[in-house]
């Protein structure tokens, strides 16, 4: 038994080696040039914006849904457009907005419903890519409580850096193509703008809400920080209901209803019906949340609509 | 608690650590210890589905002792078939009921009557079909005086709900593993080992291969009706490859974890994509439960001992059967038909020659065999995926079009082809018994390098929760 003992534990330990030593010394090679490389490119571009602009803060429905130059032009303010992937968490991007406001800006929060509900509030393997191999310096946004669900991730995360590096070292000079999930697929607004030449994917439907689902309390009291946080620094929280198609709103009817209260209990009710942001499958690109260019010009003049009288008349 | 996640990966050192070096003083102590842990990894899921298995258990140790303290053949057969009748109606009721009220609402709705009758929402117990079929093969055994009843009833709990095997088998006999929990356990190192290996080759199998291919399959299945047929045969071919390493990964973890506390289990799949026809493939398929309906249904019905016309009756009875265990669907009742229809020359041939055909010895036409054979069961396995027969009927029809002949849309071949290179190459040495290979023979360096390499790549292709196919049943 002894012997057996021994084996495991020099094998385990062996992993946990190898693991720890590519978590840290081994570049990550797909993260480097995927989306979330973006999040540094999209907060150097907010630094330079100045007060008194527009932050659009949440998934991919955003980073794939919105024209920010647009509402930019109709709203007569600078905009930028954060969202980038639901996976991160809505913990981490709205976190990591607040030391970029400043007096007069206006932060609409869009995230996608499952952060209310599952444990992508905590964040996903998106975030701990951005942790390890875009942004170490993010890891001081995260406490004990956030790393403990993060946790599991590591080891799968260290691998599959592994996994990656391995075959760059003979396909090291080989360039990837800018696709829409690239680095370089952002304009200077933050929106992504190479799918709106390509034609419409399938999609895999969204899972219809078995009943089970419970609504994350963590996340109102956080939400009520988060606008604390911001009201301190003189700028405004507007929340948004994020753009999903119907029968994915349909599926998770239950929880958005659910999401809905919860935020209206908090003082902080959307500003619009998420319904209304409900649109139809034809206008989506290749996946629930993520619109095509038909579908963003759309969502653009809801949301111009939607905002201009808290824009323009400064409600509060 | 899936095999495949943390809560095991902590599970399993834990109840290994216990079992040897807290609650190794007896036998009793150390079943009542499994008893306890195999309640634990099934209330996992729901605690509710805890009291299902504890009826169950009680039940059919009650029907062993009073069948076994019976003398009256007319009584017994009255208390075998109560036992029979309470527990395939658990069955019935939680996994056929909608199925039987839906179909029955359809026919008269066709006649012309249109009937109202509620639906349930019945939740489906995890792995019902697996121990129910093990606890129904020792009553079975007993009634038939195959086996003594057990007076231990914690044995017997233990047996009913040892964690390795009890959501997605192998299905195991009574005779078989039920005397293990009356004999003493020492820890044996090789054992041990060999546990630990077919660990890690079932987790390879589930996680590294049948996972990434699940992606593709899903993908494909779900636009089959906007893809060429090339590409619907490739993905036909995704899914024999994904549920072999997901079922088969499934059952070489439960075999080796049940080593790590000194058990064996049966064997429940050897090689079965070597076969050269469809009867061998079932020989070499999900063994347990192709041996459980040979002797609990097939051999009673009369077996191949009667006319062509009966034994032909008998296989058709028995596939369909097999079928209908896996699901409430029509896709699984015809994909149990349709494997018992392509055993039909072979039984014939078995019929006509009075023995089983022999099979060849060149390995070219062996090879081709093998082709046709892996042609066929990949064809009813169309079937088995398809949500509906509706569906599997126009994935077939999408085959069978002009586009087969056109080179298919790529669906991440580039991954796919090479994992499902490995498998074949790895399982023909397993198979062909290349003794260089064999990991006792491999220097400890390279040995240890693989076991490295291929936890590795099984964390760096792990997905949190991905259910195995089989847990479904």
């Amino acid at each position: 038994m002894k012997r057996f003992l021994k084996y495991c534990l020099q094998l385990t330990l062996l992993v946990v080696l190898v693991l720890s030593a590519s978590l840290f010394f081994v570049p990550d090679v797909v993260s480097e040039n995927s989306i979330l490389a973006a999040l540094p490119d999209k907060e150097k571009e907010l630094a330079q914006l100045g007060p008194g602009k527009i932050v659009f803060v949440g998934g991919s429905n955003l980073s794939f849904g919105l024209d920010s130059k647009t509402i930019s032009d109709s709203l007569h303010k600078p905009v930028m457009n954060m969202g980038l992937h639901a996976g991160i968490g809505l913990e981490y991007t709205a976190r990591n907005i607040v030391r970029f406001a400043e007096k007069g800006d206006v932060i609409v929060l869009a995230s996608e419903y499952e952060n209310f509900y599952t444990d992508n509030f905590y964040g996903e393997m998106e975030l701990v890519s951005v942790l390890f191999g875009i942004e170490p310096d993010g890891r001081a946004l995260v406490d004990i409580r956030q790393w403990r669900h993060l946790a599991p991730y590591i080891p799968t995360y260290s691998a599959k850096k592994l996994k990656n590096f391995v075959p760059s070292l003979w396909q090291r000079h080989k360039q990837l193509p800018v696709d829409i999930y690239h680095r370089l697929s952002f304009n200077r607004y933050g929106d992504a703008f190479v799918h709106w030449q390509m034609p419409d994917q399938d999609y895999m439907p969204c899972t219809r809400n078995s009943g089970k689902e419970k609504l994350n309390p963590e996340v109102s009291v956080f939400l009520q920080q988060f606008r604390q946080d911001l009201v301190a620094r003189g700028a405004r929280l507007l929340m948004l209901p994020p753009v999903i198609d119907r029968e994915a709103f349909a599926a998770q009817q239950t929880m958005i209803d659910s999401v809905t209260y919860m935020l209206k209990k908090n003082d902080m009710a959307y500003i619009q019906e998420p319904v209304n942001y409900a649109f139809e499958k034809p206008y989506f690109f290749n996946s629930y949340y993520h619109l095509n260019k038909k579908g963003v010009d759309i969502r653009t003049q809801q949301v111009i609509r939607d905002l201009k009288p808290y824009i323009l008349n400064n409600n509060p | 608690m899936l095999f495949n996640s943390f809560e095991f990966a902590i599970f399993l050192p834990l109840v290994f650590l216990l079992y040897w070096f807290v609650f190794h003083k007896s036998v009793r102590v150390q079943n009542i210890f499994l008893l306890v842990a195999g309640y634990v990894f099934y209330g996992w899921w729901d605690w509710r589905f805890l009291f299902l298995i504890a009826f169950s258990t009680t039940l059919d140790y009650t029907v062993g002792r009073w069948l076994g303290s019976e003398q009256n053949a007319r009584r017994r057969k009255l208390i075998f078939m109560l036992s029979i009748i309470i527990n395939l109606g658990f069955l019935g009721f939680f996994k056929y009921y909608n199925f039987f009220v839906d179909n029955f609402i359809l026919a008269f709705s066709r006649l012309g009557y249109h009937l109202h009758a509620g639906t349930l929402k019945v939740v489906l117990p995890v792995g019902i079909s697996f121990y129910t079929f093990q606890s129904l093969s020792y009553t079975i055994d007993v009634y038939k005086r195959k086996m003594e009843p057990t007076r231990d009833f914690i044995s017997f709990a233990a047996f009913i709900s040892f964690f390795p095997q009890l959501v997605a088998g192998p299905i195991e006999r009574a005779f078989h593993l039920l005397p293990q929990f009356y004999a003493e356990r020492r820890f044996d190192f090789q054992l041990a080992v060999a546990g630990m290996r077919q660990i890690l080759w079932g987790l390879f199998k589930k996680v590294v291969i049948a996972d990434t291919l699940a992606t593709y399959v899903d993908q494909i299945f779900g636009n089959y009706a906007h893809l060429p047929g090339s590409t619907l045969v490739l993905g036909a071919v995704y899914f024999a490859v994904q549920i072999y390493c997901d079922f088969s990964g499934y059952s070489s973890i439960a075999i080796g974890t049940a080593r790590l506390f000194g058990f064996s289990l049966m064997t429940n799949f050897s090689y079965p994509y070597f076969c050269t026809s469809v009867a061998s493939f079932w020989r070499h398929w999900h063994i347990s439960l192709t041996s459980w309906f040979r002797d609990y249904v097939y051999i009673p019905l009369g077996g191949s001992r009667g006319s062509l016309f009966r034994t032909t009756v008998n296989t058709l009875l028995v596939f369909t059967l097999s079928g209908f265990w896996h699901g409430a669907n029509w896709t699984f009742i015809i994909w149990g038909l349709l494997n018992g229809l392509f055993i039909l020359p072979h039984v014939f041939r078995t019929h006509l020659l009075k023995q089983r055909p022999a099979e060849s010895t060149s390995p070219l036409i062996r090879f081709v065999q093998m082709a046709f054979t892996f042609g066929l069961v990949t064809f009813t396995w169309i079937f088995f995926r398809s949500s509906s027969s509706q569906q599997a009927f126009e994935y077939i029809h999408g085959i069978f079009s002009r586009s087969l002949f056109t080179y298919p849309v790529q669906h991440g071949m580039a991954m796919t082809l090479p994992l499902i290179a490995v498998l074949f190459v790895v399982e023909w040495m397993r198979y062909r018994q290349v003794s260089w290979v064999q990991p006792p023979r491999l220097h400890p360096v390279l040995r240890w390098s693989v076991y490295l390499i291929m936890i590795i790549t099984c964390l760096a292709f792990y997905k949190q929760n991905q259910a195995f196919i089989y847990f479904q049943f």
